[in-house]
């Protein structure tokens, strides 16, 4: 009876096991059918970020080879003080995992996100914001806008002459 | 040169760990080798976390480390210095015969194969953003955690209320790599499933009063899915695990304490439980459930004294934290209604939900295996067993799971339906209780039928 019970216990996790594939794991997710993360600083944002791009089907998965050092430096021109719009679409499901990666690469600059909706915006920076800076996050700047510096494939980065009311993002 | 230097931030950790281990236990007679190495870790991790967290309010960066060095090497000594005096004995376990050494064997392969996933998986959502990320910002502002991040100033997210004991001992290794690495720090799991593998074979042993059962329980736990292999399980960074290696622990010092009154087990149980709350907010809850199982044989033996040093150091972990975070501003979550009568009378109908997601997670077999329902199937193969260990034990495992449910009642269902709160929570949740739900089973697999609760075990008081 009790080496049923055993057998049971640890025939089942086994099957469950061998269900789950975990042999993926040996292949680096930069490769076809791979999900290996590399033993790196930034293993799990690179990942995170491949995702997006493979989501998102802009760009493909091996488009930057270290996406989160490649964001990290091209946000290094933003001083540590600065604040910033990061501007999506609402539609878009990826905006809340792209905006808390970049608050996580960006610190300790202060990244305030604003989803745009067809109508209103959903969140938005407090009045006192002195925004000067704009990521774009799989999106246009809008046309009175400067131009953008592409920091990754879905993100660009946007130096305003003067700080700009939110609002104006969500204008249509 | 990194995996170097994590070796030594780890290896002090284990020093300080060590030193309070025989600082708190030095009393007991016998002492088994995979209890001492699985609470020193356990001990470690929470002393120098604590120890960031007070001596960083006075100094940071080189000073901060300096002082942390400092104080595991002082517990360290201080430690070696009571197990001397008190010569206590130390229980090695050695393996007899060929069988022994198999186990063994697997036993590796196992904690091998756990730390291979770790290394070979991201840090999920929460374990990112709700731990490491602190540890991160603490290591560039000089291992201190930013009071501009805690206070909500900067930006809310990540939960800037949780307690920081995986954050500030994740920010050590930081600290001493010299960079933060989201790769490097996934092997900060592994010593804590290790500490929970001690934990389960010395306690196996302990209650079985039999060595061999020492080996089952360890080996059971890596045939649970989920412990292995999900957010939320020993490999995905999150606090979960750590807090069930925590509680397993406590809850092993509750029953020898229940059975024999012993002094070192009472002070183990009293200073694990109290760093539950330090690790995760549901901690408070595993606190009080450990609390209310020792007070009520507390009472019934008239001993009050012990009802109030078993309740004062967890409690005022919670009311310190409180305090803290009320001091700092930190904004609070806004999940939960308030805990009144009232709002549990409002949400009664949310209880045929509750019981069906509850059933339907204790028998998801791929999360879990044969788990849950194996321990229905082994209450009746545990009567050979030291019933009053195994009867605390399993109220142990018990309690919190229903204190979990209760406090879905509670839960303010803006955004998502109860039933989407409780499935995306629950496995996280079971997690805490899962050892403890392997070491029953595996005690009952182990017992040989018919045999005598007596005289099988050697105290070690």
């Amino acid at each position: 009876m009790r080496l049923v019970f055993l057998a049971l216990f640890i025939g089942v996790s086994v099957k469950v096991l061998h269900n789950l594939h975990l042999e993926v794991l040996a292949v680096p997710q930069t490769r076809p059918g791979g999900y290996g993360t590399s033993f790196t600083p930034y293993a799990t944002t690179d990942a995170v970020i491949r995702e997006l791009f493979r989501y998102r089907d802009r760009a493909p998965a091996n488009a930057a080879a270290h996406p989160s050092e490649e964001l990290r430096s091209a946000l290094a021109v933003v001083p540590g003080d600065a604040e910033i719009l990061f501007v999506g679409s609402r539609e878009d499901l990826t905006y809340g995992l792209a905006y808390t990666t970049v608050c996580y690469l960006g610190w300790p600059r202060r990244i305030y996100e604003l989803e745009c909706r067809s109508d209103v915006p959903a969140l938005r920076p407090p009045p006192s914001a002195r925004i000067t800076w704009a990521i774009h996050y799989n999106s246009m700047p809008p046309a009175w806008s400067p131009g953008g510096r592409q920091m990754l494939p879905l993100f660009s980065l946007v130096s305003l002459p003067e700080p700009v009311p939110w609002n104006r993002y969500c204008l249509r | 040169m990194e995996s170097l230097l994590f070796a030594v931030a780890l290896t002090l950790m284990l020093v300080a760990g060590h030193g309070v281990f025989w600082l708190i236990a030095s009393t007991q007679k016998k002492v088994s080798a995979p209890e001492w190495w699985g609470l020193a870790w356990l001990y470690g991790a929470a002393v120098v976390a604590l120890a960031s967290f007070v001596a960083g309010a006075l100094v940071a960066g080189a000073a901060l480390r300096l002082t942390l060095t400092a104080i595991c090497l002082a517990l360290g000594a201080a430690g070696t210095v009571r197990w001397r005096r008190h010569r206590t004995e130390i229980i090695w376990p050695r393996p007899r015969g060929v069988g022994d050494w198999l186990l063994v064997v697997v036993l590796l392969v196992q904690a091998g194969f756990v730390a291979w996933i770790s290394l070979r998986t991201i840090l999920y959502w929460d374990a990112l953003f709700n731990w490491e990320m602190k540890a991160r910002l603490a290591y560039f502002n000089g291992g201190v955690i930013p009071l501009s991040y805690l206070s909500g100033a900067w930006l809310n997210i990540g939960h800037p209320e949780y307690p920081l004991l995986l954050p500030l001992a994740e920010s050590w290794f930081y600290g001493w790599i010299g960079a933060p690495h989201q790769g490097l720090i996934k092997l900060v799991s592994v010593p804590f499933y290790l500490a929970a593998l001690s934990l389960l074979a010395s306690g196996g042993a302990r209650i079985a009063g039999r060595r061999w059962s020492g080996w089952l329980p360890p080996l059971l736990l890596f045939f649970v899915p989920f412990i292995l292999f999900n957010p939320g399980s020993a490999t995905s960074g999150f606090a979960d695990f750590p807090l069930a290696a925590y509680y397993l622990g406590a809850a092993l010092a509750l029953a020898e304490y229940l059975e024999t009154g012993s002094d070192g087990a009472r002070r183990i149980l009293v200073s694990l439980s109290a760093i539950l709350p330090w690790l995760k907010q549901e901690g408070a809850i595993l606190w009080l459930c450990l609390v209310a199982l020792a007070a009520i044989e507390a009472l019934r033996r008239k001993r009050v004294r012990d009802v109030w040093l078993m309740v004062l150091p967890g409690a005022g972990v919670i009311i310190g934290w409180q305090i803290f975070v009320r001091i700092i501003k930190a904004p609070v979550g806004q999940d939960f209604m308030p805990f009144t009568p009232a709002t549990l009378l409002a949400n009664i109908g949310r209880t045929p939900a509750i019981i069906r997601e509850l059933l339907a997670e204790l028998t998801e077999w791929r999360r879990w295996g044969v788990l849950w329902p194996g321990l229905v199937l082994a209450l009746p193969l545990l009567k050979a067993v030291r019933r009053r260990q195994v009867m605390t034990l399993l109220l142990a495992t018990v309690l919190p799971v229903a204190a979990y449910q209760v406090i879905y009642f509670f839960f303010r269902t803006a955004d998502k339906s109860v039933e989407d709160h409780i499935r995306g929570s629950l496995p996280r949740l079971l997690t805490h209780v899962a050892p403890l739900a392997v070491l029953l089973v595996a005690l009952a697999i182990s017992s040989p039928p018919g045999e005598n609760e007596e005289g099988q075990i050697e105290s070690r008081t």
